[in-house]
């Protein structure tokens, strides 16, 4: 899984880095994927118990929306974003001189890191500040808001540091000219484009990756 | 001036490849900054990632995803393929019409547009080119059929389009079935339009007994049970659409099962997939608020609104307008983007018109479809292209016949919104 993705990536002392992250990712995508099943388990037993013996459990609402939901978006942040599961438009990016693209992808990331720290330490006043007050829904079984928030702030926080890495990675790649942190996988299309246009002569960086990313999918 | 800031932001961190969810929360951040300093963008920054997520209803978009992942591996496409392969029978094209009803049929229990060209490109391609088709007109019909799933229900886009617009899911996917099926006649009639004018593109089809006729109906049963119990839920009101969303996930669980394609590695690569998806869908519901926020107190909206409704032109003509934007939007924007982007703004305006939010759904989405097919960004033919190692250009030109199709259809649905509006009004 993510070591197809190091493939294009030459090894450097950020790379432990991405492999600590990951492996945290992949521990949080396990919570997250199990997460996701427990809703749709829940939304089961739900209806069978309304409609066949007239008793839902009633708490899956309240369950469902502030925790399960909160759990698989926030935990599933960084990963996504590692697994390039984000959509994202990378048609000009491709035609930039290679130092400029990861010039203009470390102000991006950047940028993404002082939005998102930023959210992080919102969500983590507000987990705070339901701790010491004792936060609770009004819904029947008064479930405590902070898990909430602690979800949104520890997610959240490992996508920073992602970002964070990604905004040193381009620096540096920019910097050496070489490419030092993962770049999204040619999408079929490009790959489909390089190949009949004949420009993979003229790329052969780009050619390297479109058969890398051939052998992983 | 702000607004202009903005927007460029927005266009160079998509053009350079930042994730559409992030380029979108960064420009509206620049924004809500400029706009309003700290307090202002602290307080949003606070309250919308939260919000986006927490929600009962917006599970219905995890769910049906799951669902689709569960039924690509229980390889209930083959079954249905074989199928409406031996009904079409003895005819020139054969195999390429029954791509589009093995089309609709697996975009009623999937209600993902690209999972439905994947799934097809492996099943039915195969089959054409073996027998000698054109492999223009077999790419194309693939990449076309797939976008089916968008509309017949279950379907994310129109969730998707409910969610944002605060308009009924249920009546949305029911609305979904009608323009579904007249698209896949559509598709049926232009690729015989195309084996008229070009014969040597597709052979003739086999002629099957009635033997074999009944006996491969077999193969149609699974996902006539996930149609029922979907859509049937939803249409007669039993399940809310997240409900019947669930139990739709929990029953294709249960096909994978019983056909034992379903391996404990299995499950945890189909849940991480839909997860992650789902994590982009709502990152990019997350990014949208932080922006939408900016658009909302820079008060664009209001002003485009006031704009329009100044100008001396009839309704229609304005709509035209709006669906000329939406099919260029959809060749180069993601389609899950654009309805985020979008909807926020226009509905208000197209409601201001006069048009019913149910019908602009719906024809959005037949929008989304044509999007899926045209250069530069059509995801499809990038899911036919990466299948099959056919170039791209020949895949594009393929699915052109059915762009100019979808847009005759668009104008069918624009004069007679009853097409649209008919079956949800008898819930």
């Amino acid at each position: 899984m993510s070591a197809d993705l190091s493939t294009g990536v030459e090894s450097s002392i950020l790379t432990p880095i991405s492999r600590l992250l990951s492996l945290i990712e992949t521990a949080f995508a396990v919570i997250a994927s199990v997460c996701l099943g427990a809703i749709m388990m829940i939304v089961v037993v739900d209806v069978v118990l309304r409609y066949g013996f007239n008793s839902p459990l009633g708490w899956s609402y309240s369950l469902i929306g502030i925790y399960l939901m909160v759990a698989v978006f926030f935990l599933m942040l960084s990963d996504t974003l590692q697994m390039h599961h984000h959509v994202a438009i990378d048609m000009l990016m491709h035609q930039l001189p290679h130092r400029l693209r990861h010039l203009f992808l470390a102000i991006g990331y950047l940028l993404s890191t002082i939005i998102i720290a930023l959210i992080v330490w919102q969500a983590w006043l507000r987990w705070m500040g339901a701790v010491s007050a004792d936060e609770r829904v009004a819904a029947v079984i008064p479930w405590p808001t902070w898990i909430a928030y602690a979800l949104v702030t520890t997610g959240s926080a490992l996508l920073v540091l992602r970002t964070a890495y990604r905004t040193v990675g381009h620096v540096a790649s920019a910097i050496t000219g070489r490419t030092l942190v993962e770049m999204p996988p040619v999408t079929a299309g490009e790959t489909a484009a390089i190949e009949t246009e004949g420009v993979d002569a003229a790329h052969p960086e780009a050619r390297a990756r479109t058969t890398k990313t051939k052998d992983s999918t | 001036m702000t607004v202009t800031i903005v927007i460029i932001a927005l266009f160079v961190l998509l053009a350079v490849g930042i994730p559409v969810a992030l380029a979108m929360a960064v420009s509206g951040a620049i924004g809500l900054y400029l706009f309003g300093g700290m307090t202002i963008l602290a307080g949003i920054l606070k309250t919308s990632p939260l919000s986006s997520a927490n929600s009962y209803e917006i599970i219905t978009i995890p769910m049906f995803i799951l669902m689709a992942e569960f039924v690509i591996i229980s390889g209930i496409a083959e079954g249905l393929f074989r199928a409406a392969m031996i009904w079409v029978g003895r005819v020139r094209g054969g195999l390429a019409m029954a791509t589009a009803i093995a089309g609709a049929g697996f975009g009623a229990i999937s209600g993902s547009s690209t999972a439905a060209a994947a799934t097809l490109s492996s099943t039915s391609i195969p089959a054409m080119l073996s027998h000698g088709y054109e492999p223009k007109l077999a790419g194309g019909v693939v990449a076309i059929s797939g976008t089916l799933a968008m509309l017949i229900p279950p379907s994310i886009a129109l969730v998707l389009f409910g969610v944002i617009a605060d308009v009924s899911v249920s009546e949305l996917l029911i609305a979904g079935i009608i323009p579904g099926i007249i698209i896949m006649l559509t598709i049926i009639a232009t690729v015989a339009v195309l084996v008229t004018i070009n014969p040597k593109a597709a052979p003739i089809g086999q002629a099957y007994t009635m033997r074999e006729k009944f006996a491969s109906l077999r193969g149609v049963g699974p996902m006539l049970v996930l149609f029922a119990v979907v859509t049937g839920l939803i249409y007669s009101g039993i399940a809310t659409p997240t409900e019947a969303s669930g139990i739709g996930a929990f029953v294709a669980m249960l096909l994978a099962i019983r056909v034992r394609k379903l391996s404990l590695m299995g499950l945890w690569s189909c849940l991480r997939r839909a997860a992650q998806t789902t994590c982009m869908i709502l990152f990019v519901i997350l990014g949208a608020h932080i922006f939408g926020y900016f658009f909302a107190l820079s008060r664009v909206t209001n002003d485009l609104i006031g704009w329009v409704g100044g100008m001396d032109v009839a309704p229609i003509v304005v709509m035209i307008v709006l669906l000329i934007i939406y099919l260029i939007l959809g060749a180069f924007m993601d389609q899950v983007a654009i309805l985020i982007l979008t909807v926020p703004v226009v509905l208000p305006l197209v409601l201001s018109l006069g048009f019913d939010p149910v019908w602009f759904g719906v024809i959005v989405v037949i929008t989304a479809e044509v999007g899926m097919v045209t250069p530069p960004m059509g995801m499809n033919v990038f899911v036919v292209a990466r299948y099959t190692g056919r170039p791209l250009g020949e895949l594009f030109r393929g699915t052109f016949p059915h762009v100019i199709a979808h847009i005759l259809v668009i104008a069918l649905m624009t004069a007679f919104p009853a097409l649209i509006l008919w079956l949800p009004s008898t819930m």
